[in-house]
């Protein structure tokens, strides 16, 4: 066998068959035709590593923009990236969130029962820390049923707060924890002012 | 409700990200393309040698994938479905882009210009084994000649048969076959000239060196 008919064979069968005996033969003897037949290997193996390669990142940005162009994502991206956080706390805090706002109006209803004659002390209060809450044994010497209405209310707040607060550190980028955790604050201020507005505790 | 369909490990199987996708769920779009997109995007990147162009290839590839995503059936593998779909998109753009300027024969035989230096016949060069660097390669197949550069990289680097190959471009096995034997030697050739390249560049400093330490020499004294 001459060189040319190794190369028709190599074409023909390619590396990976079974050369025929006579090119065998060949290749142990022609330093030339065996070194071609390592290189080609070589470059086969090497060929190899090729297949994978790493896009670049506005790759799957540009392809997700003309996605949403096209409607073929159906879904909202909140409901996607956080599936378990958004429903879960949601569900968690609707029925305490209904219960304070309850209490709040409760509490209200009952002032307007007892029809109590509003004082000009103490100012509003804006702020629940630093300020101490009116005493629920002094307010139920002067009238029990806005007392046991306010100690409820408090109560329920509070819990209300605690459920948002430990949500707000379990996951401190939740913008719907942390928005609920200032409103049941408001909330809080708003029973507290309210009860010291109107005296509700007495002199 | 997306969680309980990922497994333990808290990943979905491909078939749970196929079906979600189907319906039209974002994050599972993005598992597939996560799954998928280093071959595709390095397929894309072979054929046509720019990364402009193969992101532009990689893009279509998918996007034609997602909106035909409903019609799998799974009849056949996910990644061969979505693999052939990426060629025939690459496949359908090179047609478009040499068609009006490369003849056939000119995609598959280099003139005696581009081909560069023959090999002496007789002579006997250094080996590639153990050379072959990643870098070296990948420019070597960027001057394949285009009809050669696809079968390469279809067989060589995607790992498809000569029958698969002959199917999607619509040429014999033989063609295929020829193509690719072809494209090994004119690899080979690009490689060597590399090496020797190399070699005449190292030759070259190491000249300059000794002329410059000679130099150094005789200031002194």
């Amino acid at each position: 066998m001459e060189c040319k008919h190794l190369l028709v064979e190599l074409e023909t069968a390619g590396l990976e068959e079974h050369l025929s005996p006579a090119a065998v033969t060949h290749l142990d003897q022609c330093a030339h035709c065996s070194g071609l037949m390592a290189d080609l290997k070589a470059i086969r193996s090497a060929s190899a590593e090729l297949s994978e390669a790493e896009p670049p990142a506005r790759l799957w940005v540009s392809l997700r923009n003309e996605m949403e162009a096209e409607g073929l994502i159906r879904e909202a991206e909140a409901e996607v990236v956080a599936p378990a956080s958004r429903p879960s706390f949601w569900l968690r805090v609707r029925p305490a969130m209904a219960a304070a706002y309850l209490a709040v109006i409760a509490v209200l209803g009952v002032w307007i029962g007892t029809n109590l004659t509003p004082t000009s002390q103490p100012g509003p209060m804006v702020l629940v820390g630093g300020v101490e809450p009116p005493d629920p044994a002094a307010l139920g010497a002067r009238n029990p049923v806005v007392a046991a209405s306010y100690t409820k209310s408090l109560e329920v707040i509070d819990n209300f707060i605690r459920m948002c607060e430990k949500t707000v550190r379990e996951q401190p980028n939740n913008e719907v924890a942390r928005e609920y955790l200032y409103d049941a604050y408001k909330q809080k201020a708003d029973l507290l002012a309210m009860t010291m507005e109107r005296g509700a505790w007495g002199d | 409700m997306a969680r309980t369909r990922r497994n333990q490990a808290g990943e979905w199987t491909e078939a749970d990200a196929i079906r979600l996708a189907q319906e039209g769920n974002a994050e599972a779009f993005e598992f597939i393309y996560r799954m998928h997109s280093r071959r595709v995007y390095a397929l894309c990147l072979r054929m046509v040698g720019n990364t402009a162009e193969a992101e532009d290839l990689a893009q279509e590839a998918f996007l034609q994938l997602f909106r035909k995503i409903q019609t799998f059936r799974g009849e056949s593998a996910f990644s061969t479905w979505l693999h052939r779909l990426s060629v025939n998109v690459v496949l359908m753009k090179l047609r478009k882009k040499s068609l009006p300027e490369t003849s056939l024969e000119e995609m598959t035989e280099p003139d005696e210009e581009s081909a560069g230096p023959r090999k002496d016949i007789g002579s006997l060069d250094p080996t590639l084994v153990g050379s072959i660097d990643r870098l070296n390669l990948e420019r070597a197949v960027d001057q394949l000649p285009p009809g050669y550069k696809q079968v390469f990289v279809l067989h060589d680097v995607q790992g498809y048969e000569h029958n698969e190959i002959a199917k999607m471009m619509g040429c014999s096995i033989g063609n295929s076959k020829s193509q690719l034997h072809k494209a090994r030697l004119r690899l080979r050739e690009l490689l060597q000239e590399a090496q020797r390249e190399r070699a005449r560049q190292e030759r070259a400093a190491a000249k300059d060196q000794a002329t410059e330490s000679g130099g150094n020499t005789s200031g002194i004294d």
